[in-house]
């Protein structure tokens, strides 16, 4: 049996269903991360986990019990938010005694483990700091170790790193990952950044409009989405909207730039079988240069900018109908083509990705990182 | 015009605007100390006569009795109430909140007059005229909409977070409360009972519609002697009246500082 257990947790405001459907099952000692777009129910789902919001429906079951109405206080909780929401008047080992006192341990076992968490955090040197003394960095880390020193069941973490900028951020990130995976501490993660989501987890769960989309580990979300919105959601990708061909044994699709194979992720039950709306997602680090008659698929266009970048050259190839695709190849590839030429880019029609396609892009539109090439 | 004569003429204006404010007060202090039996000055003879008649007269006592033990009573419940109530409002979302808001504001929009006339009125009624409880129940509602400002304006530096920080540390939400949010509303709680403090004891005008003369408040025995004779003792206890509302106004300013030095005391220890 699985140590966390979200079973159908579903929360309403009035008319706005927030959480339609939370469930999942994660194992002790793992890594998951709630990611999605604002409004997607994955803080309210983190929020029904913390015993802050009281579920609709659903149950949430924590080391075989029934946590659904337990309060917060009784449930074995570390919680690290956005703000960091430290006591602003305790200082930094006060704040990380907190959890401690609050459940009365003795004082000497009180002050070991302080200054062990302090340590483990690197704040040695902090401890009699007030919040207000300390950068955001520094107080993120005592709010981490206020919340991991009474050793809680579950870590659930609200976009921690959100208010933090980008090099403080990749640098915490590996903190958090050494740490979480040291403590071996279930964690369970919330936030709107794909590359971090992907940098922590060892599963990730995309919400969309108070579902989850889809479950599983970065790789699997990347390489084998099962729509487009998580497709589109984990990297940039050019978008060929099309129709689907049954051709023989292996399928098809016609677009709009001419038909191409399929891929591999195939089948009726995903994409509806031939005659169906579907799209092919081809990842920018799929494209290459296209070789003379190497037999690949491939896409004609003009080059409008190549960047070299170190490992990559950024590629961009304005195509027939007016549309931009971005593509990432290896800077060691020859270039075929001179800026503002007719090029031709190909990919392995194996790492091509067909997704079903989707109704309401509209209202997710904000979100989306890829070029549709329709 | 040059800086410097700006400067020296704006001083100068503070300095008579000062005088304006305080000349009323301090010719009451000079005529306190007179020797003679009339409130006239200037004074030819000083003496402390006045003081002593007022430390002798029973009704004097009664009345500072009173006046000190309503504004107590009166001060700490509406502390606890107004708090509880600042909480409520400055938290809760719920119907009918600016409502609550604007009855709460109403004895500081309100003539003093019209509330001390229906107040008298519900208080015949119910046959409470000129008891203790009426007093300090009076006196409570006059002092809530300092205590609630105050504590609401100090509630919204606080952040809500930190309080369900503390609860999935495993506080009760009680307990929660009392750790996170209220260390940090302690100088505006303070400042609000300093204020309410302040309110009540000079309160002049409900009082004399609601004290017999078993429960007259120290201003209004003043008052009432002042139309009565002008018998010096008044200047005096006036005087006393004054200074403890000055020395409140200090505890006023010194709450309003109390965390602003105890956290710069801090940061010197560990500097």
């Amino acid at each position: 049996m699985s140590w966390l257990s979200l079973d159908r947790l579903q929360k309403r405001y009035g008319s706005i269903v927030a959480v339609a459907d939370s469930s999942m099952d994660i194992e002790q000692g793992e890594f998951v991360t709630l990611l999605g777009p604002s409004g997607s129910g994955k803080t309210t789902t983190l929020a029904m986990v913390a015993g802050f919001i009281r579920p609709d429906g659903g149950r949430i079951i924590l080391n075989g019990a029934d946590i659904t109405s337990v309060p917060s206080h009784k449930r074995s909780l570390g919680v690290v938010f956005q703000n960091y929401a430290l006591f602003p008047h305790l200082s930094a080992f006060d704040n990380i005694a907190y959890p401690l006192r609050v459940r009365r341990l003795p004082s000497e076992e009180v002050k070991r483990r302080v200054v062990e968490t302090l340590e483990m955090v690197d704040l040695g040197a902090f401890a009699n700091s007030l919040p207000h003394q300390l950068s955001g960095g520094q107080q993120q880390r005592v709010a981490f170790a206020r919340a991991v020193v009474y050793r809680p069941e579950v870590l659930l973490m609200d976009e921690p790193l959100s208010a933090l900028d980008k090099r403080l951020r990749e640098s915490l990130q590996n903190v958090l990952y050494d740490l979480a995976r040291q403590l071996n501490v279930t964690v369970l993660y919330v936030t709107h950044d794909q590359e971090e989501a992907m940098a922590l987890s060892d599963r990730i769960a995309i919400y969309r409009n108070g579902v989850i989309a889809q479950i599983g580990t970065g790789e699997d979300l990347y390489r084998r989405p099962k729509s487009l919105f998580v497709a589109r959601f984990m990297g940039d990708s050019t978008i060929l909207p099309g129709m689907l061909l049954r051709n023989g044994a292996s399928y098809a699709v016609e677009t709009a730039h001419g038909v191409f194979p399929a891929g591999e992720n195939v089948d009726d039950e995903m994409c509806g079988g031939e005659g169906q709306a579907v799209s092919l997602v081809i990842r920018p680090e799929s494209l290459r240069f296209a070789a003379p008659a190497d037999g690949l698929p491939r896409l004609k266009g003009i080059l409008r900018q190549q960047v070299f970048l170190g490992p990559i050259r950024r590629v961009s190839v304005e195509l027939a109908n007016g549309s931009i695709l971005s593509a990432r190849v290896p800077s060691t590839s020859q270039v075929h083509a001179e800026l503002n030429q007719p090029v031709e880019m190909s990919w392995n029609p194996r790492e091509a990705m067909l997704v079903p396609h989707d109704d309401d892009r509209q209202e997710d539109a904000g979100k989306f990182n890829g070029d549709s090439l329709d | 015009m040059s800086a410097r004569l700006f400067r020296i003429l704006s001083a100068a204006l503070a300095v008579v605007t000062g005088l304006y404010f305080i000349v009323p007060t301090m010719v009451v202090f000079w005529i306190s100390f007179t020797a003679a039996t009339e409130l006239t000055f200037p004074i030819r003879a000083y003496s402390v006569r006045w003081y002593e008649r007022f430390f002798d007269s029973t009704q004097w006592a009664q009345a500072t009795i009173t006046s000190v033990l309503v504004a107590v009573v009166a001060t700490s419940l509406v502390t606890v109430l107004g708090s509880a109530m600042a909480v409520g409002l400055a938290r809760g979302r719920f119907k009918g909140k600016k409502l609550i808001v604007l009855s709460v504001l109403a004895p500081v929009l309100v003539p003093p007059v019209v509330i001390g006339l229906g107040m008298y009125v519900q208080a015949l009624k119910l046959q409470i005229v000129g008891t203790f409880s009426v007093l300090v129940m009076a006196h409570a509602a006059l002092c809530l909409p300092y205590v609630v400002l105050n504590v609401v304006t100090s509630l919204r530096t606080t952040d809500e977070t930190t309080e369900l920080a503390a609860r999935s540390c495993g506080a009760h939400p009680i307990r929660a409360f009392v750790s996170a949010t209220l260390p940090v509303i302690v100088p505006g709680l303070l400042g609000g009972a300093v204020l309410a403090f302040a309110v009540s004891w000079e309160e002049t005008v409900i009082s004399s519609f609601l004290a017999t003369s078993r429960t007259q408040t120290l201003p209004v025995v003043i008052l009432q002697q002042t139309s009565y004779d002008l018998d010096p003792t008044v200047a005096a206890a006036a005087s006393i009246v004054t200074v403890i509302s000055f020395a409140i106004a200090i505890l006023f300013a010194a709450s309003r500082n109390l965390t602003g030095t105890r956290l710069r005391k801090k940061k010197n220890e560990l500097a």
